[in-house]
C-alpha cells in the first residue's frame, strides 16, 4: 500500500457509453463514472467521463499517476474500413498474395453462386514486388535488388501512400532485406508510418503474417492522430498522468508500443472486461471461470485458468486473419437486440440480425417492430419498466405486440409461451457455443465457474449455467463497467516471438538457447523502456509444439536454457495437453518445435480489492418490491433486491430480480444467493449445496 | 406425443452445434496435410436408415445394410473406403470413413459420421490418385466396412496393416484416431439431447428436419418448367490412359411435383480412373443445394435450413447402366473426383438456362492435384508433398467471378513458407495469372500460376483436367483460357506436360509450373464498364491487346489511360453476341503419356527467373 494517496483510471470507450473507473491508491475506494461516447471525436467523451469521475471522487487531477485507456480506435478503422491509404512491398512473385489469400471460400459448395471476396485493404495498384529471395533457412538466395526497391516506394509515395507494409518471404528467419526496405523508405520519406512484419509479427505463413502486417499499417495514421490528441489534451491540462494502453491480450503497453504495433490493440476492451472478470473470480477463490460478455448485439465468451485470460494467436478481425497474441474470445451473434422470426420453415430463429441500439427492441419505442432478446425477457417479467437508473421507459405493450405477432401466433403459443421460447433458444445456441469454447479446448464447462456482465450478460447467465451443468455463477459488484475496471488490474505485456522448426531429439539445443537469449534481450531492453523496476518483472518462455507435419500447434512452457531433458519434459507436457483437449494423443510421432515466444511481464501494483465484513445471512432489508416473473410456463411471484442494498454475507433464494443501475441478475427458481465479501452475488443452485 | 415447436428447434439446433463441434475437432487434430490444411473432409450426423440429418452431404445406406447383417454394440467404430460395396458413399480409396452408431434405448437412432481424404493410403501413385490405374487394385488398399474399434477398444492389429499399407503412416494412424474422436462427439452429443428431451422428441425432431428440407425442395421445385427437358453436356479430356474425350450428359425434368435427373447419353465405362460410382442420394442433395441457392429468393424458403435427405423422394436419378459413372467392379475411380466436379458443371449449365441471372458461368473445371514424392534410399528421401491448386469462378449477371476460388469451397491452399519449411522444394512464384479470365460483362475470375522448384531427387504426379476444353461463358460471356502444365528443367529446357501422369523423374532444380485456368465470363464484354477493363490493364491482369480484342477497349499504350472515342467507335461497330453459351475452341494439349519438348514460352509467364538461384540446392 502507498503512503501518499494517487490515484489511477481506467477509462473504456465502449459504442454507446464511456466507462471511468478511478481507484484511490490509499483507501482502494473506487470511483465510477459514465460518460456517452462521441464518435466523431472520441476524445470529448474521453475528458468528460473523467470528469466526472474527478467531479464525484473529488479526487485531485494532479494526483493521477497512470491512465489504462482501452482504445478502440484501431477495431473501428478496420471494421469501418477508415484506415490509412498504404503500399505494400512483397516478394519477387507473390504480388497477389492479398488478392488469392488461402484461396478459401466460406460455407456449402454451391456458395460460389453468390460469393463475393472482399476486397483486400491493400489493391493491387499499390503493391510492388521486391526482387529478392531468402531460403528458408534464412540464405539470401538472390540480393535484394535496392534501385528497384527505391524506385518502387517513389511510386508509392507519388501515389500519396501514408503508410508502407513490408512482408517478405521467411523474414521471420533473416530479416535484412526487409530492414533494408525500412531504410530506404525512411530515407525517401521520414516521416512514413512502416509495419514491417519481422518486427510486427515474425512468424511463418506468409498470407496470415502478411495480413496482420497490412492490418498494423492500416490503423497506424488513425491510432497514432487519436493518441496524439488525448496526450495533447492531458498535457493542455496539465495532468502529469501517464497514458498506457491496453493490448488485445490483456497486457498493457506505452503509447510509443502502441503507436508502432497497433494490430495489439483490436481487442483491447473486451480484453479488459475479461482481465477483470478473471482478477475478482480468481480474488473471490474461483481461479477457472468462463465468462461472458453479452451486449445488444452479441455475446463474448473467454475462458479463464488460474486467474488469467487464454490467449489465442488465432484470431480474426471482421474477414481479416490476426495472429497476434489476443484473449481466447469467441464472439456468438446472440444479445438483448437480437431478432427472433419464425422462418417459412416452421424453425424459430433468433440473431444474427440485430436491431442494435437504432431502432433497438421494440419496447425502447424507437420504431423497433421486431421482437427481440430484449422484449421477450420485458414480457416474461425479467426486466424492470425502466432502464439505466431511470433513463429509459420500457414499453411492455410495445413487446407483447410484437411477441405476439411475429412468434405466438405463427407458432400457435401464448405471448408468454414465445417470450419464454425465444429465451430458450438464445440461452441454447450460447450453450452450443459454450460448448465449442470449452470442449475444443479441452476444459469441462462443468469445472468452471460463469462470471456474466455486460449489460445483458447477468439476465442470461444463472440459466445458461444451469443448462451447462455449471455449478456456480458469479456476477460482480459492477458488471457494467468491468472493462474499464479490468484495465486496472492489467499487467504490462510484451510477446517476443520466432518461427525456428526442428524436430525435438534431432535439433541442437544451443541454437534454439542462442535465440531465446536474443528474445529475452529484447524483452528486457522492451521492459527497460517501459521503465519497470527489477523486483516486478517476469519473463515466461513457451514453445509451440506439434506432431511433426500437424499444422497446429499447442503453447507448452519451458524452462530456459533448454537441455535434452527440459525438451523431453516439454514434449511429455505436449503429449498429455494434445490428449486433453483432443482426446488422443500419438507418443511414437516426432514432435517438432516451431515457435519460441518469451513474454516480458511487468507486474504493476494491482489494487488490493476492497473487502467488507459480513452481516448476516437475512437479506429482507434490500428487498425493492415483489413482481410477476415467468419461470418454467407459470407466473411466479419473485421479489426484486436492490443490488446496492446487498451486504457481504446476505443470502436469499431465487426466484428473484436483483437490479442495480446498469443491469438486473435473474436468479431462477431453485437458485441460492450469496453475497461474497466483495459483495459478489455467488449463485449456485440448490443441489449443488448451499453457497460458497 | 408431438414435441413443443420451441423444443423442436432446441434439439435441431443442438444438432447443428455438434457439426460445428465435429468439424473444429478434426481440423484441429487430423495429421493429414490435405485434410487439415485443404480441408478434405467432412462430417455428418444421418439416421438409422443412413439419411442425413445434418451436415456435410454424405449419405450412408450402406451402414444400415452393415448394421443389417453384423452385430453392431454400443463403442463400435466402423471404418471403410470401398467405393463399390457403399455405392459410391465414398467414391474413391484416398477418403476414409469412420462411423460411430448412437444408440439408445438399445437401438441404433443415429450415426455419427466423418471422412478425410488422407496423404496417402497406398496405391501405384502417392495420395491413393495414380494417373494410370486400370483397376481398383492399382489405388490402394481396399477396405469394407470392418470395425476399428470394438465396444471401446481400438483394433490395432487393424490399424497397423492400414498405416503399413501408407507412405505416411504416421498420418494414416493420426487421421483415423482424429476421425472416431470427432465421430464420438457425435454420440456424445446426441445423448445429452437424448437425455435431456428424451429420445422420442430426438426422433421426431429429426422427422421434422426432413420434412422441412422436403417441403423446401417441394417449392423450389415448382420453378422449374413443367415437362420440358433441360438438357447439357460437357467433356472430359481423356481418362489418363486413352486420349478419347468423354461425355456427361444430363437432362433435368419436372414431371408435376416430382423431377428427374437423367444422365442417359453419358459415355460408357472407361480403361482409365476417370470412372465416378455416383450415388444417387448425393446427386439429389446436390440438386437441392443449386436450388437453394439459385431460385432461394423467389420462393419464400428458410435460408439457415441445413441441406438433408428429406428431398430423396422428390427426386428420381437415371444413371446408365455400363456407363462410365456406373462402372463396374474392379474399374479404377481414383480420379473421380474430375468427373464428379464435371457432373456438378453440367447441372449448373442446365440450371443457367432456367436462372440466369444468378447462375454463374463455369469455373476452371478441375481441382488441379499434383503430388512430390521424394526418392532416394535414405528415410529423408522419402518425403510427400501434396497440394490442390484454385483457380478462377465463372461470372455471374451481377458480379464478377472469383480470382483464386476452388469448387471445393472449404479447400485452403498451404502457404509457400508451410510447404518449404516440410518438404525439399521451393514455392518460386504464386500469382494470379494474367489474361485468364472468360472476358465478359461480369469477367471471370483469374487464376492462378504456381510455381515448384525441387529441391531433391523427386518423382512428380500431377492430375488435371480441361486442357483441351476452354471453361464456358454465358449470354454473351467468352470462354476463359483452361488449366495447363509445363516442366522447366534445371538447365533452362521447357517441357509441355499433358493433364494427367505418374512418374515424371525430377532432378534437383527442375521447376514445375502450373496455369489454372479462370472463369467464363458473363453477358457481353463490349458492355463491361470500361473503366474496369482500364483497371485490369494498369496492374497487370490484362494487355492492352487484349483490352482492345476482348473488350472493345482502347488504352493508350504509354499512358495506359482510355481513349474513349475510338472505344466507342469499336464497340458501336462491334457485332452481338447471338449464342447463349461460348464454348471456345478445342485446345491443343499432349496427350497421356505425351511429354512435350517446346521452346517458346507461353504468354503469361513467371515474372521470376527460370534457373535455380545459387545456392537454393545448397543445403536440400
Amino acid at each position: 500500500m502507498t503512503e501518499r494517496t494517487t490515484y489511477r483510471v481506467g477509462i473504456d470507450i465502449g459504442g454507446t457509453f464511456t466507462d471511468v473507473v478511478l481507484l484511490d491508491s490509499k483507501t482502494q475506494e473506487i470511483t465510477f463514472g459514465k460518460a456517452p461516447t462521441t464518435p466523431a471525436d472520441r476524445a470529448i467523451g474521453f475528458f468528460n467521463g473523467l470528469d466526472l469521475v474527478l467531479d464525484a471522487s473529488g479526487a485531485d487531477a494532479a494526483k493521477i499517476t497512470e491512465i489504462v485507456h482501452g482504445s478502440t480506435v484501431a477495431t473501428n478503422a478496420v471494421l469501418e474500413e477508415k484506415g490509412s491509404r498504404l503500399g505494400l512491398i512483397t516478394t519477387q512473385g507473390f504480388r497477389d498474395i492479398l488478392q488469392i489469400g488461402r484461396a478459401y471460400i466460406p460455407g456449402i459448395f454451391t456458395n460460389f453462386l453468390r460469393y463475393k471476396k472482399p476486397d483486400p485493404l491493400v489493391p493491387l495498384e499499390r503493391v510492388r514486388e521486391a526482387p529478392e529471395r531468402m531460403s528458408v533457412d534464412g540464405r539470401v538466395l538472390r540480393p535484394l535488388d535496392e534501385a528497384a526497391v527505391r524506385t518502387a516506394i517513389q511510386e508509392l509515395l507519388d501515389d500519396d501512400i501514408e503508410a508502407l507494409a513490408i512482408c517478405l518471404l521467411h523474414s521471420y528467419v533473416n530479416p535484412a532485406h526487409e530492414i533494408r526496405i525500412e531504410e530506404i523508405a525512411r530515407e525517401l520519406s521520414p516521416d512514413l508510418f512502416i509495419s514491417r512484419s519481422s518486427s510486427t509479427l515474425p512468424e511463418y505463413r506468409e498470407f496470415e503474417r502478411t495480413v496482420t502486417t497490412v492490418l498494423n499499417a492500416y490503423v497506424m495514421p488513425a491510432v497514432d492522430r487519436y493518441l496524439g490528441s488525448i496526450t495533447n489534451g492531458l498535457k493542455k491540462r496539465d495532468y502529469p498522468a501517464e497514458l498506457s494502453i491496453v493490448r488485445s491480450d490483456a497486457g498493457i503497453m506505452s503509447i510509443g508500443a502502441a503507436v508502432e504495433r497497433p494490430v495489439n490493440t483490436v481487442l483491447s476492451g473486451p480484453a479488459g472486461g475479461v482481465k477483470g472478470a478473471s482478477v475478482i473470480a480468481a480474488a473471490a477463490g474461483h481461479p477457472n471461470i468462463v465468462s461472458m460478455d453479452m451486449g445488444g448485439t452479441s455475446t463474448d465468451v473467454c475462458l479463464s485458468t488460474a486467474g488469467e485470460p487464454r490467449l489465442s494467436t488465432d484470431a480474426w478481425v471482421s474477414h481479416f486473419p490476426i495472429r497476434v497474441p489476443i484473449i481466447d474470445i469467441t464472439t456468438i451473434g446472440a444479445g438483448g437486440g437480437s431478432i427472433a422470426q419464425v422462418a417459412p420453415s416452421g424453425a424459430l430463429r433468433v440473431g444474427p440480425e440485430s436491431a442494435g441500439a437504432d431502432p433497438g427492441p421494440a419496447c425502447y419505442g424507437r420504431g423497433g417492430a421486431q421482437p427481440t432478446v430484449t422484449d421477450a425477457n420485458l414480457v416474461l417479467g425479467r426486466l424492470p419498466a425502466e432502464l439505466a437508473g431511470g433513463g429509459v421507459v420500457l414499453d411492455l405493450e410495445a413487446s407483447r405486440r410484437v411477441v405476439e405477432e411475429g412468434v405466438a401466433k405463427p407458432l400457435g403459443l401464448t405471448v408468454e409461451q414465445a417470450a419464454e421460447g425465444i429465451i430458450r433458444i438464445v440461452d441454447e445456441n450460447m450453450l452450443g457455443a459454450l460448448r465449442v469454447v470449452s470442449v475444443a479446448r479441452g476444459m469441462d464447462p462443468r469445472e468452471l465457474t460463469l462470471v456474466p456482465f455486460g449489460g445483458a450478460g447477468p439476465v442470461h447467465g444463472c440459466q445458461l449455467a444451469r443448462l451447462a451443468g455449471i455449478s456456480t455463477v458469479l456476477v460482480p459488484a459492477a458488471p457494467g463497467v468491468l472493462s474499464a475496471m479490468g484495465f486496472l488490474l492489467a499487467d504490462v505485456r510484451q510477446v517476443f516471438s520466432r518461427t525456428m522448426v526442428g524436430v525435438i531429439g534431432e535439433l541442437d539445443p544451443d541454437r534454439y538457447n542462442e535465440e531465446l537469449d536474443a528474445l529475452s534481450r529484447q524483452a528486457t531492453a522492451w521492459l527497460d523502456e517501459e521503465h519497470i523496476p527489477a523486483g516486478d518483472r517476469a519473463i515466461e518462455v513457451t514453445l509451440d509444439l506439434r506432431y511433426k507435419g500437424q499444422a497446429y500447434e499447442l503453447p507448452i512452457s519451458a524452462a530456459i536454457p533448454l537441455t535434452d531433458a527440459s525438451l523431453t519434459e516439454a514434449m511429455t507436457a505436449f503429449h498429455a495437453e494434445h490428449k486433453r483437449r483432443y482426446g488422443y494423443d500419438q507418443p511414437f510421432t516426432t514432435v517438432e518445435i516451431v515457435t519460441l515466444r518469451v513474454t516480458a511481464i511487468g507486474e504493476l501494483p494491482t489494487p488490493e480489492l476492497q473487502r467488507h465484513t459480513a452481516e448476516g445471512p437475512d437479506a429482507h432489508h434490500a428487498i425493492a418490491s415483489q413482481t410477476q416473473v415467468f419461470f418454467d410456463g407459470a407466473w411466479v411471484e419473485t421479489n426484486v433486491y436492490e443490488r446496492s442494498q446487498l451486504r457481504a454475507g446476505n443470502q436469499f433464494n431465487g426466484p428473484a430480480l436483483v437490479r442495480q443501475d446498469d443491469c438486473t441478475t435473474v436468479i431462477h427458481p431453485g437458485q441460492v444467493v450469496n453475497v461474497d465479501d466483495l459483495l459478489n452475488l455467488i449463485v449456485t443452485n440448490e443441489e449443488a449445496g448451499n453457497g460458497n | 406425443m408431438a414435441t413443443d415447436p420451441i423444443t423442436v428447434q432446441v434439439i435441431a439446433n443442438g444438432i447443428k452445434a455438434l457439426i460445428y463441434e465435429m468439424d473444429a475437432a478434426i481440423e484441429r487434430t487430423s495429421m493429414s496435410v490435405i485434410i487439415r490444411e485443404q480441408h478434405d473432409f467432412g462430417m455428418s450426423l444421418i439416421d438409422e436408415r443412413g439419411w442425413v440429418i445434418s451436415g456435410t452431404t454424405f449419405t450412408g445406406g450402406s451402414l444400415a445394410e452393415y448394421a443389417a447383417a453384423n452385430p453392431v454394440h454400443p463403442g463400435d467404430v466402423i471404418l471403410f473406403n470401398d467405393p463399390y460395396i457403399s455405392h459410391g458413399e465414398i467414391s474413391h480409396l484416398g477418403d476414409t470413413m469412420i462411423a460411430v452408431p448412437i444408440f439408445w434405448d438399445e437401438k441404433i437412432i443415429a450415426w455419427g459420421i466423418a471422412w478425410g481424404h488422407h496423404m496417402d493410403m497406398g496405391a501405384d501413385a502417392p495420395a491413393s490418385m495414380p494417373t494410370q490405374a486400370s483397376e481398383i487394385y492399382h489405388e490402394g488398399l481396399q477396405i469394407p466396412p470392418v470395425k476399428l474399434y470394438k465396444q471401446g477398444e481400438l483394433q490395432h492389429d487393424l490399424l497397423a496393416i492400414i498405416a503399413r499399407n501408407s507412405r505416411t503412416p504416421d498420418m494414416m494412424t493420426g487421421d483415423l484416431l482424429a476421425l472416431s474422436s470427432a465421430g464420438k462427439i457425435a454420440e456424445k452429443r446426441v445423448h445429452e439431447l437424448c437425455e435431456k428431451f428424451g429420445g422420442d422428441a430426438v426422433l421426431e425432431t429429426f422427422g421434422i428436419l426432413f420434412q422441412r428440407a422436403h417441403d423446401t425442395m417441394a417449392k423450389l421445385i415448382q420453378l422449374l418448367p413443367d415437362e420440358e427437358p433441360i438438357v447439357f453436356e460437357d467433356y472430359l479430356d481423356n481418362d489418363g490412359l486413352n486420349d478419347e474425350p468423354l461425355t456427361i450428359k444430363a437432362a433435368i425434368t419436372r414431371h408435376g411435383d416430382r423431377v428427374t435427373i437423367d444422365y442417359t447419353g453419358t459415355s460408357p465405362q472407361c480403361e482409365g480412373p476417370v470412372n465416378y460410382p455416383i450415388n444417387e442420394s448425393l446427386e439429389k442433395m446436390g440438386l437441392y443445394n443449386m436450388l437453394r441457392l439459385a431460385a432461394g429468393d423467389k420462393v419464400a424458403i428458410d435460408p439457415e435450413l441445413d441441406p438433408n435427405q428429406g428431398v430423396e423422394d422428390l427426386v428420381d436419378v437415371i444413371v446408365p447402366e455400363g456407363s462410365f459413372i456406373r462402372p463396374e467392379y474392379p474399374a479404377p475411380v481414383s480420379l473421380r473426383h474430375l468427373s464428379l466436379g464435371r457432373v456438378d458443371e453440367v447441372i449448373q449449365g442446365c440450371l443457367a438456362q432456367v436462372f440466369p441471372e444468378v447462375v454463374p458461368a463455369t469455373h476452371n473445371g478441375s481441382l488441379n492435384c499434383y503430388s512430390m514424392l521424394g526418392r532416394g534410399r535414405e528415410e529423408k528421401d522419402r518425403w510427400l508433398c501434396f497440394e490442390v491448386m484454385a483457380a478462377g469462378s465463372g461470372g455471374r449477371a451481377a458480379i464478377d467471378g472469383i480470382d483464386a476460388f476452388s469448387w471445393n469451397t472449404r479447400l485452403k491452399n498451404a502457404p509457400a513458407e508451410f510447404v518449404e519449411t516440410v518438404y525439399p522444394v521451393m514455392i518460386e512464384q504464386y500469382s494470379l495469372r494474367p489474361g485468364s479470365s472468360g472476358p465478359g460483362k461480369q469477367r471471370g475470375g483469374y487464376g492462378l500460376i504456381r510455381a515448384i522448384r525441387a529441391l531433391r531427387p523427386a518423382k512428380l504426379y500431377f492430375l488435371d483436367e480441361r486442357h483441351k476444353t476452354q471453361p464456358w461463358g454465358l449470354y454473351g460471356g467468352r470462354a476463359a483460357q483452361p488449366n495447363d502444365a509445363w516442366l522447366v528443367r534445371a538447365d533452362g529446357d521447357l517441357v509441355k506436360l499433358p493433364s494427367k501422369f505418374d512418374d515424371l523423374k525430377l532432378e534437383p532444380g527442375d521447376m514445375f509450373v502450373m496455369r489454372t485456368g479462370g472463369g467464363g465470363g458473363w453477358g457481353d464484354p463490349f458492355e463491361r464498364d470500361p473503366a474496369l477493363v482500364v483497371r485490369d490493364v494498369k496492374v497487370g491482369l490484362l494487355t492492352v491487346d487484349q483490352a482492345r480484342e476482348r473488350y472493345g477497349v482502347v488504352v493508350d499504350a504509354d499512358t495506359l489511360e482510355l481513349d474513349e472515342t475510338a472505344t466507342t467507335e469499336i464497340r458501336m461497330n462491334s457485332e452481338p453476341v447471338l449464342e447463349w453459351i461460348d464454348r471456345g475452341m478445342p485446345v491443343d494439349s499432349p496427350a497421356p503419356g505425351e511429354f512435350r519438348d517446346v521452346t517458346e514460352r507461353p504468354y503469361p509467364w513467371l515474372v521470376v527467373p527460370e534457373l535455380p538461384a545459387e545456392g537454393s540446392l545448397a543445403t536440400a
